[in-house]
């Protein structure tokens, strides 16, 4: 063990010497898990009409999360509705309250709201898996292959196929092999952009990047690009990667991988994470400890982000116009571009502390 | 279960423990006040999990996941409307010889650093949980644990070494080199 550690030792027992005494900790802490029981309680009542009136002819429609749903009846409002669905590692939790438990599936490692229910995807020994979950919570497997993308209307589905790729179109659980290319090799669908299905090389790193277009017929192997690609944007007619080691922010046209825009004096290092607002004008960053608001019509100009938040979270979702969610334990953080001091704290009762992860809905315009 | 057990068993827990947890939620966090709410937190999670924890050893493990998840996500949970300018490293040619001077130094850039990097080293250096627990704890994988551990510490060290502050530590005895026959 090094000096350094030694002193951090000696640093951390030095700054708690002195710690304040706990008052009835214990006390105040059944207290307010008597205050949460009564809370669930209620809302337990609430979700129990819903599954009531599911179970007798499906009079209750489950909420999109962004803007009204498709059609069909309101549904029914629990005392402290979400403003979108969310899911833990092991179950989906429904904005009016309804848990639907995928422990089977644990741990999930994605899930998007269609409008035909659910499409989880699960990691796999040798690659991932697609389900769909009906709004009754019925979960069936749709395919599962060492690679998969699946479109941003949730309507197609791309898959590694021996050494190619198929493309499917999904209805329910059902997919539909359309077509299907040999001699991609080891690359695999990460996602659609630009008229095509984007795939990235196996290599742990750098990770290649390449194009099939399905319109134009078989794979064939056309220009590559290094970048790291992060996100498709909200129009699809391209995607946000991040290149070079102190990274520039760019939106490359996949056909070619022409530079649409770049901006290189932002601080991108830690980032993981872009997303898009589905009207495209924002972009959200979330790094290790930090989320970034930028404006996607003036970054590349003025090279800043409009905000920023010091939280760590891993992932979000945009819900309505101007307004986002950020994952945390047993909350979400509900954020707003027109007000950037606001960061509201919605509890999710429904789970015990757990990471609690926005639930994005496929098929916005 | 009783009610009235869940409860005892509950208090005689927290009395036992709620101390030492309230130093490791301050670490975490840098404030008291702010610690004890994640205490709080942390606690009333734990007393509604109870029953579902069954053994002690799955309680301390739980209490401590759910202190370490809320704390890192409650830390400076702030908005900044616009970017600070670079900060300028203090000169202040601090004594190499003053502890306090490094410690202070050390404890500020701790938390300077990012929330799962500093809980990292709370849980190595002050809780002295391996790296498998850490990871555990954390909710990620061993490598990552090593690696954010890593760029932590080599942060410090960079940062330290800008004001001029070398860590200087406990004297330790020269490693004793053994011979080993084929």
């Amino acid at each position: 063990m090094g000096l350094l550690e030694d002193a951090l030792r000696e640093a951390f027992a030095e700054q708690v010497r002195a710690s304040p005494a706990v008052e009835d900790a214990a006390g105040q802490a059944i207290g307010a898990a008597g205050r949460i029981r009564r809370r669930r309680a209620v809302a337990g009542a609430v979700a129990l009409m819903a599954s009531v009136a599911l179970a007798s002819g499906g009079v209750v429609a489950f909420r999109s999360s962004s803007g009204p749903s498709a059609g069909g009846p309101p549904s029914v409002q629990a005392p402290n509705p979400l403003p979108l669905d969310v899911r833990t590692r092991d179950a989906i939790v429904t904005a009016d309250g309804r848990v639907i438990s995928l422990a089977p599936l644990a741990p999930i490692l994605d899930a998007f709201r269609v409008t035909d229910g659910w499409l989880v995807v699960r990691v796999e020994l040798h690659g991932r898996s697609l389900h769909h979950v009906d709004p009754r919570g019925k979960v069936t497997l749709v395919m599962s292959a060492a690679g998969l993308a699946v479109s941003a209307d949730g309507a197609r589905v791309a898959w590694t196929s021996g050494s190619g790729v198929s493309l499917g179109r999904r209805d329910g659980a059902v997919l539909t092999t359309t077509q299907h290319t040999p001699g991609t090799g080891s690359f695999r669908p990460i996602g659609f952009a630009g008229g095509g299905v984007v795939l990235a090389s196996d290599a742990a790193y750098p990770t290649r990047h390449e194009v099939w277009y399905p319109s134009r017929g078989k794979y064939t192997p056309g220009p590559r690009t290094e970048a790291r690609i992060l996100a498709p944007t909200a129009d699809g007619s391209g995607v946000f990667a991040l290149v070079a080691t102190y990274p520039c922010l760019v939106e490359l046209r996949p056909d070619a991988w022409a530079t649409v825009h770049r901006a290189c004096d932002l601080d991108l290092r830690e980032v993981r994470t872009l997303l898009p607002s589905p009207d495209g004008r924002w972009l959200l960053a979330l790094g290790s400890d930090r989320v970034d608001l930028y404006d996607l019509a003036r970054v590349w100009t003025v090279q800043e982000p409009i905000a920023w938040w010091t939280v760590a979270a891993h992932d979000a979702a945009w819900v309505g116009r101007g307004s986002f969610v950020l994952n945390g334990p047993g909350e979400l953080l509900r954020g707003y571009v027109d007000a950037p001091e606001r960061l509201d704290e919605i509890p999710v009762d429904a789970v015990d502390g757990e990471d609690v992860i926005p639930v994005a809905t496929m098929g916005r315009p | 279960m009783a009610d009235h057990s869940v409860e005892a068993e509950f208090r005689q827990f927290v009395a036992a423990r709620s101390a030492a947890l309230l130093r490791t939620s301050y670490l975490l966090i840098g404030d008291w006040a702010h610690a004890e709410d994640v205490l709080q937190t942390a606690l009333t999670k734990t007393y509604l999990a109870w029953r579902r924890l069954g053994e002690i050893e799955a309680v301390e493990g739980y209490v401590r996941r759910v202190l370490v998840t809320t704390a890192t996500s409650w830390w400076r949970r702030r908005w900044h409307g616009e970017r600070p300018t670079a900060v300028m490293p203090e000169r202040a040619s601090p004594d190499r010889a003053d502890e306090q001077v490094e410690r202070h130094a050390l404890w500020r850039h701790v938390h300077a650093l990012p929330a799962r990097q500093r809980a990292v080293l709370v849980l190595r250096f002050y809780e002295d949980l391996t790296e498998v627990q850490t990871a555990r704890v954390l909710g990620v994988s061993v490598g990552t644990v090593k690696s954010q551990c890593a760029r932590a510490l080599a942060t410090l060290r960079s940062r330290l070494a800008e004001e001029g502050v070398e860590p200087a530590g406990r004297e330790r005895p020269a490693p004793r080199i053994v011979e080993r026959n084929a």
